[in-house]
């Protein structure tokens, strides 16, 4: 689509033309509601995420400054929103202890990781607890640095990394416990 | 980048691209959000409202001028007949009479005049509008006596009619103000001039008439619609859905988090058979539509009791069969429920009431298969018209009715408004 047609659609949209609000979700539903899947514990939470996070973005419309970067905007509106959902919990892990963590070789990882499929992969995220689950989509998937997450999780840089190792070694143990390894 | 090392970079390059197809429903609930229902009353809820409106009306404005006619048709039959049955002679009002004819009055005769007259009365049921009617009336001729003596006075070579009334009409403190007033009817077309009736008396038999329409309707009748029981009105109820999410709920009669409300306008109608069992009770019987709840219904109702003005009533909805529907297209979970429910319920409930007065209740109601006991508090109040009862109630449960699976659903209140013919 081009960039005219994304200005006019994203302008229908904030008019609440219904046809181009459709258009607009069927252009990103797929790759949003695979966010979700990622950062929700079960599929029942992420339908709740996703459907909560198109309504804000519909709602939001009229605040994006640059039609150009729609689409991640939009994740971005969705992290939030999934943040959100889950903040009661997050804040438990927000006191978390200090102490080194002891590293597995990534290697080991990536072998075991690289036999299962993609929603194989999802399910094992999923099995992670809310806090670990949400910083490690954040850092390893999506690519924000321990300060952002820390900024929008309101936590420190040092807990973040902490939480994101710790998420590490879960995923090591459940997946022995599991018997993939 | 830099700080991704080969296991970061193995999730990112496999799931930062991870899609999944949303199912269709995901957007008829998004969309359901933005662009929200707006409520259409069904045209079918109107039709009973209006249908209600009409009837009331109905039986609110007929009988009165029915009333009207049978009033004026009981002052004319009642003046014919102390004059024709009785053969009383007064004398005429003529200034070339010599000496005045006395009517023979007994008490027998008058004793005939009120017997006849009250029957006639009685037989047509108008007895209390009728009584009514004898003392203004009798309260109007009183008014216009001074000019009777007037009258009387400027014919000078007559007895006063008084004083024959005095001499020949024995009347006794027993007898009631009723008699005499027909007393004085009886002697009213003979004594007063035509011109004097028309001008003095009659626009106030028509105030008297006036008021006795006015009156009316709070005075209680039987119902014509003898042994049948015919209910219809409005009813609305509150009610609160909670998805069920977690086991540690609580129920609370105030609007939870991730929950939706309704108030839902519904209608009533039931038509049923009143049985009277014999001096004390009665039988009340009727399968009845509550707007999405079919129910048969029964209650025993003692009769009011004399000069207390109170009774007691006990209603029991028995062993009913109840077939609960609710379709709800939408929560603010974004989840539809429809709900079905038969319940066997037993609900036995006791109120006392006054007439015209506040009905103050309670109510204890059992699902069976379910746990949990209903009470609530009720409160109605009962206005009785003419031709049938209005009764506005508010219901409060204490306990609600209330069914885990798949939702929460009990009704804190239910109020409304009841037309019993």
């Amino acid at each position: 689509m081009s960039q005219t047609n994304i200005h006019e659609l994203i302008a229908r949209c904030i008019k609440n033309d219904e046809q181009a609000q459709f258009a607009l979700y069927n252009m990103h539903k797929a790759k949003l509601k695979g966010l979700c899947r990622r950062y929700a514990r079960s599929d029942e939470d992420a339908e709740d995420i996703f459907q909560e996070a198109f309504v804000q973005v519909f709602r939001s419309l009229p605040t994006l400054q640059n039609p150009n970067t729609l689409s991640a905007w939009m994740r971005q509106i969705f992290v939030r929103t999934a943040i959100n959902y889950y903040n009661k919990h997050l804040k438990n892990y927000e006191y978390v202890s200090e102490e080194p963590l002891r590293y597995e070789s990534n290697s080991e990882h990536q072998l075991i990781l690289s036999e299962l499929s993609r929603e194989e992969l999802v399910r094992v995220i999923n099995k992670l607890p809310d806090g670990y689950r949400v910083i490690f989509n954040m850092y390893a998937i999506d690519g924000f640095a321990h300060a952002e997450i820390a900024a929008q999780l309101g936590i420190t840089e040092s807990t973040s990394k902490s939480q994101y190792s710790r998420a590490k070694e879960w995923l090591r143990k459940k997946l022995v416990e599991e018997g993939v390894v | 980048m830099e700080h991704f090392d080969q296991f970061e970079d193995f999730w990112r390059e496999e799931l930062e691209s991870f899609e999944s197809e949303p199912d269709s429903k995901e957007w008829e609930a998004i969309r359901n959000r933005l662009h929200p229902k707006r409520r259409v009353i069904p045209i079918w809820w109107l039709i009973p409202l209006a249908a209600t409106l009409v009837g009331v009306g109905i039986f609110r404005y007929l009988p009165s001028q029915t009333s009207d006619a049978d009033n004026s048709v009981a002052v004319e039959k009642k003046e014919n007949t102390t004059q024709d049955k009785n053969s009383i002679t007064l004398p005429k009002i003529d200034n070339t009479t010599a000496t005045a004819t006395k009517p023979n009055l007994t008490d027998n005769n008058f004793s005939g005049i009120e017997k006849q007259t009250l029957d006639g009365d009685a037989k047509r049921g108008k007895k209390n509008t009728y009584k009514n009617n004898k003392l203004n009336i009798g309260e109007v001729i009183a008014e216009n006596l001074p000019k009777k003596e007037e009258i009387i006075k400027n014919n000078d070579n007559r007895q006063p009619i008084q004083e024959v009334q005095n001499q020949n009409i024995p009347i006794t403190n027993s007898q009631s103000s009723t008699r005499e007033a027909v007393a004085t009817v009886h002697e009213l077309p003979t004594i007063l001039p035509q011109l004097a009736i028309e001008k003095e008396i009659i626009p106030n038999l028509e105030k008297v008439n006036t008021w006795a329409k006015i009156t009316e309707p709070i005075v209680k009748k039987e119902s014509k619609l003898k042994g049948i029981y015919v209910s219809a009105g409005t009813s609305m109820n509150f009610r609160n859905i909670t998805p069920v999410k977690t086991d540690d709920f609580t129920m609370t009669a105030v609007q939870l988090p991730n929950t939706t409300s309704y108030n839902r306008l519904g209608w009533q109608a039931a038509i049923g058979y009143k049985l009277p069992i014999n001096k004390h009770l009665s039988w009340r019987s009727s399968p009845q539509y509550q707007g999405f709840m079919a129910k048969l219904d029964y209650r025993l109702k003692l009769p009011e009791i004399e000069n207390v003005e109170t009774s007691g009533e006990v209603t029991s909805s028995g062993l009913s069969l109840k077939y609960e529907k609710i379709d709800l297209k939408q929560t603010d979970k974004n989840e539809a429920y429809i709900y079905h429910n038969f319940s066997l319920n037993n609900e036995l409930g006791w109120t006392i009431n006054s007439k015209n007065a506040l009905f103050l209740g309670c109510a204890v109601g059992k699902l069976l298969g379910d746990k949990n006991i209903t009470t609530a508090l009720n409160s109605t109040y009962s206005y009785k018209l003419r031709h049938f009862n209005i009764e506005p109630y508010f219901q409060y449960h204490l306990k609600y009715y209330a069914s885990k699976e798949p939702i929460y659903n009990f009704q804190p209140y239910a109020f409304g408004v009841n037309f019993v013919f």
